[in-house]
């Protein structure tokens, strides 16, 4: 009975939640960039934007890179992708990374 | 091309397609499109190695066929059949073990040999073996005629080619010779390739890296502790079984979406309550091979019971090393030899006493915990690096370390209680999947597969639906991709 219909109704469920999350990912960037208040964009881990600067009180080194997740970056070699960027109009903060 | 990944999803996906698509076409046209297919998905891998599987296909085919005519003539067979097994056995000497051998023989006699680079061909162990098996049962009379296209696509079909199950001629070659898409396969294989994928990204890629953490801490040389021991084994042990069950199911599923079923693999080693039991659901079609075509033609247990503990030691020695060229592996098919002969004396000593029946569930319970224990503790070298690191990790599990690369959080217990109740009380992938009978039999006359009871599978639009976010929410988890544990051998 089902047995035809079995492979349509999954394939049908697989593309519908591609589908989903594909738009939920749109109106997220779309909400985040163009938010009435200035766009924004959250790269960093909950590491780096509350437990680093504690950390570094702590630890008081001598040197500390402003801006580090970019700097770090530099310097691993197995991140390679460059940050995601689509300079648009409104999202002025691709340019002046 | 690792089962869990995109490209193969798309190739998986296009076989399928394109082999629906032939249906109306003649056997041989569908036959040929398997084979190209299996030769594309092995030359993804590296081009130049399509040369040696083609080239030792074509040379055992000969062979075979050779034998096979000289059997049915009368004629003296032994010298080919000897010629077929040393081919096959230097093939994989040179490739796999020049290494081993070379860096022993410097060791030992201290003559300073340059140690061989050469790199290991993908699925050498399982081609080889396959083809050994095909000679011999040429030499046995069990082998019928094949052509060079059932042949060759017996070697090489592709859900099988890479880290087996290791099948037999005379599973596949059959099926081949009636080939028919059905709508019924492509769902239960769907299904099946479904499940698999989630245990692979869902369960045992996330237990990787603590055990990764922890042998990798154990092979710099820190002294572990006991709770860095007993998380890295009890995590190893859980990550394997998930592992190579998950790469079981997708292979027996995405077989099954071209109508064609292989042996089972893998059902619930865990749950058994002896090692015997233990080989008899653990990598069945490697255990199968090993006693049919090493154990028996060693003497099996014609001998005596002290050559047969002597071949089954030697068996699982040879098996061990079957996995790689390291002394770890060899030690953990060593003691697996050992578990193997004191299990069958001591049922050979037990075996006219009488339980009583109040006891029959408590002692299976203690039973399938030993078992555990034991294969766990195997593990261990299985795992390591190498024997001091092993070492190390047995150290630790007596509390002679002190380190503390991970702790034993609430999350820990959580999981670990989790994990010990699917592998125990879950029913397993050919359970669910019994009213379609998604594999061959096993060979094991004693290991039938169990209807679930919960959870059984049924071509429903809501199993259709539920399969398809859980293959969503699976492949969403792909991004720590890791390759299959028994992909290296």
């Amino acid at each position: 009975m089902e047995k035809t219909r079995y492979p349509i109704w999954f394939l049908g469920t697989v593309l519908a939640a591609i589908t989903a999350l594909a738009g939920f990912n749109v109106w997220a960037e779309h909400f985040i960039l163009a938010h009435p208040v200035g766009g924004s964009v959250q790269t960093l881990s909950g590491f780096e934007r509350a437990v680093k600067p504690a950390w570094l009180e702590a630890v008081q080194p001598e040197l500390v890179f402003v801006g580090s997740s970019r700097v770090r970056d530099a310097f691993d070699a197995s991140i390679t992708a460059p940050p995601a960027c689509r300079p648009t109009r409104r999202a002025a903060w691709c340019r002046t990374l | 091309m690792p089962f869990n990944s995109y490209p193969y999803f798309l190739f998986l996906g296009l076989a399928v397609l394109g082999f629906r698509l032939l249906e109306a076409s003649a056997l041989t046209g569908r036959r040929v499109f398997l084979l190209l297919a299996s030769y594309a998905f092995y030359a993804w891998w590296r081009a130049d190695f399509l040369l040696l599987l083609c080239g030792s296909t074509l040379v055992n085919y000969v062979l075979g066929r050779e034998i096979e005519q000289r059997r049915a003539r009368g004629k003296a067979r032994r010298p080919l059949l000897i010629a077929g097994l040393l081919f096959n056995l230097g093939l994989i000497a040179t490739f796999k073990y020049d290494s081993l051998l070379v860096g022993t023989a410097n060791q030992i006699f201290d003559i300073g040999l340059p140690l061989p680079n050469f790199f290991l061909p993908l699925a050498i162990s399982f081609f080889t073996f396959e083809q050994i098996s095909y000679l011999l049962d040429a030499d046995a009379g069990k082998t019928h005629n094949y052509s060079l296209l059932d042949y060759a696509l017996f070697v090489a079909y592709f859900p099988h080619l890479i880290a087996g199950p290791i099948v037999r001629h005379n599973d596949l070659i059959p099926q081949f010779r009636q080939l028919r898409a059905r709508n019924d396969d492509l769902a239960a294989g769907v299904t099946l390739f479904t499940i698999g994928l989630a245990k692979k990204s869902l369960i045992a890629d996330n237990l990787a890296p603590f055990a990764d953490a922890i042998f990798n801490a154990a092979g710099r040389g820190t002294h572990l502790g006991a709770t860095d021991s007993w998380l890295g084994m009890l995590f190893f042990a859980f990550q394997i079984y998930f592992d190579f069950s998950a790469y079981s199911d997708m292979a027996l599923g995405s077989s099954l979406m071209l109508g064609v079923r292989l042996p089972v693999n893998f059902h619930s080693p865990y749950k058994a309550a002896s090692i015997i039991e233990f080989w008899r659901r653990w990598h069945i079609s490697l255990s199968a091979f090993l006693r049919d075509y090493l154990y028996i033609s060693l003497g099996g247990n014609r001998q005596g019971p002290a050559r047969r503990y002597l071949n089954l030691f030697i068996t699982m020695l040879l098996g061990g090393l079957w996995h790689g060229a390291s002394w770890t592996f060899m030690l953990w098919g060593g003691l697996h030899g050992l578990y193997l002969s004191i299990n069958h004396a001591f049922r050979h000593g037990t075996r006219d006493m009488r339980l009583p029946a109040a006891l029959k569930l408590p002692l299976h319970a203690a039973s399938v915990a030993l078992t555990f224990l034991m294969t766990s503790l195997a593990w261990i070298v299985f795992r390591a690096p190498d024997l001091a690191s092993a070492r190390n990790v047995a150290e630790g599990l007596a509390g002679m370390g002190h380190s503390a690369v991970v702790s034993f959080s609430p999350l820990a217990a959580v999981a670990l209680l989790l994990l010990f109740g699917m592998v125990w009380f879950m029913p397993n992938s050919m359970e669910l999947m019994w009213r379609h009978n998604p594999a061959l039999p096993s060979p094991y006359e004693n290991q039938h597969v169990t209807p679930a009871p919960f959870l059984s599978w049924k071509p429903t639009p809501l199993n259709a639906a539920a399969y398809g976010l859980l293959c969503i929410v699976a492949v969403l988890a792909l991004s720590n991709l890791k390759p299959f544990i028994y992909f290296q051998f």
